[in-house]
């Protein structure tokens, strides 16, 4: 309860602090916040929309909260959904057919873990700290996948993209007319089941112990590189989740766009998500719903105030920052 | 040259790391120097652009890390918070902030060059830096001051118990040391790079902790560990002009170097004591 | 010069009411015993007259004058200085740049001036220190000397030492004596903190003991130890010990083991087994390789070479609970499976009314003091924490515990319960690795001795045939 409330003010701080930034700039507070609030909630289409937003970034949230469970510093995410959504072009480059999408989820999530089991090893078996490996991964991943998708997989008809999934394969539409897919529940899904996970499983029980205390968890049999491997492997199942839906799970387009649009930035969304949500994996997926709306409402704020999209970047940093001072307040009072 | 293109390469590294080094060795973890050095470019450019000068863009940049330096520091040592969370934080409010800022002011997405008269003698700061880190290994290991940021980062029980105040101490640490990532922030985009774009930093940021780990918390040390990594940069780009590997594998090179370094040297970095734990008096 | 501590009562912030209404006073050129238990309240009161703590009530006052010590830099101004148990020196920096930092931030150097000062000081009491190796690498009675020099650059009239005999080895702690003495000839006022009576009995002129928060009086050396020993600790029951059975098969065996740190050897060629029904006591001066010995048992270090056989199941009593055996921000039934926990493992789901059960029992088994399974094992008092922690690791009937300092920093009643305890698992048939800085805990508890020093094992007896001397002689290397 106390951190929905610290939520609530970050973002009214963030609200408040960011109207004063607006006006500066030469735009209409009210109007900025009408449109990014208000508007999206006036149409099927853009609630769908959002909800289609939020989709990538509750389990992009979950993975960064499996490593806080831990005790570690798992913001790799980006890279890892990168991963994923290669993993999807190559199914559909594998396959032509309705398989492509089981093959998208196996290739996907076998990267995508791939990618978090480097740093898990190194961190594991040579202390090698996860900040520094992660970022550097996100980034050689980033060139890999840009590499990929615009030599080996890249669409002749469109060379901005890659080929499509074959249409037997997508996951189409709830509505037509909307981007809102099946897509969307699998992330709704994979919240409960990350709590029930951590709260209910022998791994769960190790995980949260040795997050709090490494060294009590490892003279009670909890060994460090089970922690870490583990902690990292479930991240990276989300994460490439995340990433396969990014293209699977993709109207109209289906395809992962060569300068990465579709999945650029979901990693560090999901770690904003999580910080929102209090590394609770309930908590994250309001968060994430929240930021899907918020990211919605920016693509009306463009139109209607002609204020820059990356306005509600801003917001978000503020919103942590104010977290990151708030939260940490009430800790200091234990 | 690629010689000198290695040495204007390091720079940045060096600045946020030796930066760093000190906000360490007090005890302090700051992670958020991606988003300093971003901040740093930005208002670097903003500032010289509009005082029609250089220097003094550098030195808002300079003052606007200091700032931001004391936030982590306030949150850091009095409010006794997570230190790796309010670095995240740091990150992706400068990320946001510039990425806004370079639309909101230039109208333009993403890019703008840094007018001429707003440059700096990329030559003189790369001599600047050079100095700070030298400057940085005496105040460290030969004077009394050096002594009591030391304590403060491996035992502030001991060392506020003969008096030093260790809260101002770390703070004092943690805001210089965040005031020379923006500083290396401002070196990119109104000396080395002379643009600013909303990733100018690119992961340096993350390369720069990697450097302190390297350079075993010496600040002489971080001089090497930033040349190695400004090679693989300068080596990128030389790779590009040669054609002698693809762009995207050339820009992979400083990363993985960096993850073959840092897999390479940890076992023999010992860290100080009391990184990144808050300090309580009773 | 004469201090005096007037009616000084102190309560902490979570409600311990440390100090209750005491009053001492201090004289210069005179050393002032200062006895009682754990928790008697020696360390608070001297913490407020050193300036660390103010009290809640009453005053410091110096030559009749009330004084207010926001710091222990105020105290220092007025020439008091404390040297503490747990020694404040910076491990990683030299002895000179510790005595540096004294002088405060500034960007002044670390030369001569300095070096010329604390030579001198060293040389007036007899000793000599280097000046240039990092405190980490140097023997703990150096280091307290350094300390010693360290109050004595500041000028100190008063010296607080706060048992400066725990970490010390019998000819060191002859050595400190001298050195007390030397002091009180140089017209210092010197105090001296311990639990340990014959120690303090040759050098103080007088020696006044406190117990529970309260003085309990003032006596002059000459009224004798038993008098003492009463006065600190009031009327004792003890529990007979009874012994039943003679050790038998082998259920330990360290066989030349070598651990290193950061290239420093750590243990060199350890050579101990500890067999069922016998108590092992493993004993020594803190830092001679007893902890190192212990975390290669339990796999946080890894052995550089030789071998450790376990014959079965380990428990294992940390001397660092709050470190090594709980996770404080989880609930006790969290806590009370800890390490046990595959036990509750049903198909990779844990079994959560069973662990429930189990912490039940382990409640009403250890009179553990707590609102129930779900409270959070940070509410509970020190002791009860370490009953339960002792009580998880006997459930496990275990063929080998390992019990670090299981008794420190308990209150008597939770102590005796404990040494209780760790016969009854002796007698049941396991083997007991007691490693105990504590000397009267061990000769009560054990059947067979072990000294380390240095790293190695230099005397190793059945207990009844070694004495005091013998292990003290062995504890300092001679």
């Amino acid at each position: 309860m106390r951190g929905l409330l610290d939520s609530l003010l970050s973002l009214a701080v963030a609200i408040a602090v960011g109207a004063v930034v607006a006006y500066i700039s030469g735009y209409n507070p009210l109007l900025v916040y009408y449109s990014m609030f208000v508007v999206p909630f006036t149409d099927v289409v853009y609630v769908t929309s959002a909800l289609a937003t939020a989709t990538p970034i509750i389990l992009t949230g979950l993975t960064f909260a499996l490593g806080l469970k831990a005790g570690l510093f798992n913001i790799g995410a980006e890279g890892q959904t990168y991963m994923g959504a290669l993993g999807a072009v190559i199914a559909s480059y594998l396959a032509a057919s309705a398989l492509a999408l089981p093959l998208s989820f196996v290739i996907g999530i076998s990267l995508a873990v791939a990618w978090a089991m480097a740093p898990a090893l190194l961190k594991a078996y040579r202390g090698v700290n996860e900040v520094v490996s992660t970022i550097m991964m996100n980034w050689i991943a980033y060139w890999l996948v840009i590499m990929e998708a615009s030599t080996t997989f890249s669409n002749p008809m469109q060379p901005s993209e890659t080929i499509k999934m074959p249409p037997s394969a997508r996951l189409t539409p709830l509505m037509p007319g909307t981007s809102l897919t099946a897509g969307f529940f699998v992330a709704v899904a994979a919240a409960p089941l990350v709590y029930w996970l951590l709260e209910r499983s022998v791994i769960g029980y190790e995980l949260t112990a040795a997050g709090l205390n490494p060294v009590a968890a490892r003279i009670a049999g909890i060994p460090q590189s089970r922690v870490v491997i583990y902690s990292f492997l479930l991240g990276g199942v989300t994460s490439g989740v995340a990433g396969v839906l990014q293209v699977a799970a993709m109207p109209p387009s289906y395809s992962l766009a060569t300068n990465l649009a579709n999945v650029y930035g979901l990693g560090f969304d999901g770690i904003t998500a999580a910080m929102l949500g209090r590394g609770n994996p309930l908590g994250i997926l309001l968060a994430a719903l929240f930021l899907g709306l918020m990211e919605e409402g920016a693509r009306h704020m463009q139109a209607l105030a002609m204020t820059p999209f990356e306005f509600v970047k801003m917001l978000q940093g503020i919103m942590i920052l104010v977290i990151a001072v708030r939260m940490l307040e009430l800790w200091r009072r234990r | 040259m690629l010689l000198t293109q290695t040495i204007h390469a390091a720079i940045p590294i060096l600045l946020a790391a030796v930066g760093e080094i000190l906000a360490e060795r007090s005890g302090v973890v700051n992670i958020g120097l991606e988003g300093l050095m971003l901040i740093g470019a930005f208002v670097g450019v903003l500032v010289g652009d509009v005082a029609g000068s250089g220097l003094i863009g550098v030195a808002a940049a300079w003052a606007v890390g200091l700032l931001l330096g004391l936030l982590h520091g306030a949150i850091a040592v009095y409010i006794r918070g997570d230190q790796l969370v309010a670095g995240v934080a740091m990150n992706l409010f400068g990320a946001g902030l510039v990425a806004y800022g370079i639309q909101a002011v230039w109208h333009v997405a993403g890019y703008r060059q840094t007018p001429s008269w707003a440059l700096v003698d990329v030559n003189a700061m790369t001599v600047l830096a050079f100095a700070v880190a030298g400057a940085m290994w005496y105040i460290l290991s030969r004077t009394r001051l050096g002594v009591a940021i030391r304590a403060s980062g491996e035992d502030p029980e001991a060392a506020y118990s003969v008096g030093i105040d260790v809260f101002k101490i770390r703070l004092f640490s943690t805001a210089v040391g965040a005031s020379l990532a923006s500083f290396g922030g401002a070196y990119l985009s109104l000396a080395y790079l002379s643009v600013v774009t909303k990733d100018i930093s690119a992961g340096r940021g993350f390369i720069a902790l990697a450097d302190v780990v390297f350079a075993n918390w010496n600040p002489l040390l971080a001089i090497a560990g930033a040349l190695i990594f400004g090679f693989f940069d300068a080596l990128s780009y030389w790779l590009q002009i040669f054609g002698v590997a693809r762009y995207e594998v050339t820009r992979m090179l400083p990363y993985i170097a960096t993850l073959l370094v840092v897999a390479g040297v940890i076992g023999r970095a010992k860290p100080p004591r009391a990184l990144g734990k808050p300090f309580r008096k009773e | 010069m004469m201090i005096v501590l007037r009616e000084i009562h102190k309560v902490f912030p979570d409600g311990t009411y440390a100090l209750r209404g005491v009053t001492l006073e201090l004289k210069a050129g005179e050393v002032l015993g200062l006895l009682g238990e754990n928790g008697a309240g020696k360390t608070t009161l001297m913490k407020i007259l050193s300036g660390i703590y103010e009290p809640t009530r009453g005053a410091v006052e110096i030559d009749g004058r009330p004084v207010r010590f926001r710091s222990a830099r105020d105290a220092m101004r007025e020439g008091i200085a404390m040297v503490h148990q747990h020694l404040s020196l910076v491990e990683e920096l030299t002895p000179l740049e510790n005595i540096a930092l004294l002088e405060g931030p500034s960007l002044g150097g670390l030369g001569k001036p300095l070096r010329g000062k604390v030579e001198a000081i060293a040389r007036s009491l007899g000793f000599e220190v280097e000046w240039d190796r990092p405190v980490g690498e140097l023997p703990l009675g150096v280091r307290q000397r350094i300390e010693i020099v360290k109050a004595l650059y500041l000028g100190a009239k008063v010296l607080i030492l706060d048992e400066p005999t725990s970490l010390l080895s019998p000819p060191e702690v002859k050595s400190l004596l001298d050195i007390v003495r030397r002091l009180k000839a140089e017209g210092k006022a010197v105090v001296f903190i311990t639990h340990k009576i014959p120690e303090v009995l040759p050098v103080a002129d007088r020696i006044a003991v406190l117990r529970r928060g309260e003085k309990v009086g003032e006596y002059p050396p000459s009224v004798g130890p038993d008098v003492l020993v009463e006065a600190m600790v009031g009327k004792l029951k003890s529990w007979t010990l009874g012994r039943e059975g003679e050790p038998s098969d082998i259920v330990l065996s360290v066989e030349d083991l070598w651990v290193y740190d950061r290239g420093r050897p750590l243990l060199q060629g350890v050579n101990l087994s500890v067999r069922r029904r016998e108590v092992h006591a493993l004993v020594g001066v803190e830092g001679n390789g007893q902890e190192a010995l212990v975390d290669a048992l339990v796999g946080l270090r890894r052995p550089a070479r030789g071998s450790i056989k376990a014959g079965g199941l380990i428990a294992y009593i940390p001397d660092d609970r709050h470190g090594r055996a709980l996770v404080l921000d989880l609930p006790l039934v969290h806590n009370a499976v800890l390490g046990i926990h595959r036990r509750f493992s049903r198909a990779g789901l844990f079994d959560w009314a069973g662990a429930r059960r189990f912490a039940a029992k382990l409640i009403e088994e250890f009179s553990i003091v707590a609102p129930g399974p779900d409270a959070p094992v940070r509410s509970l008092s020190g002791g009860n924490q370490q009953k339960l922690v002792v009580g998880r690791e006997l459930s496990k009937k275990a063929d080998l515990l390992i019990a670090h300092q299981p008794t420190r920093g308990l209150d008597v009643a939770t102590t005796e319960y404990v040494h209780k305890l760790l016969v009854d698992v002796r007698n049941a048939g396991a083997g007991v690795l007691l490693v105990s800085s504590d000397l009267d805990e061990t000769l009560k508890l054990a059947d067979t001795v072990s000294v380390m020093y240095r790293g190695r094992v230099v005397l190793n007896k059945p207990a009844r045939e070694a004495t005091v001397e013998e292990i003290g002689r062995a504890m300092a290397g001679l």
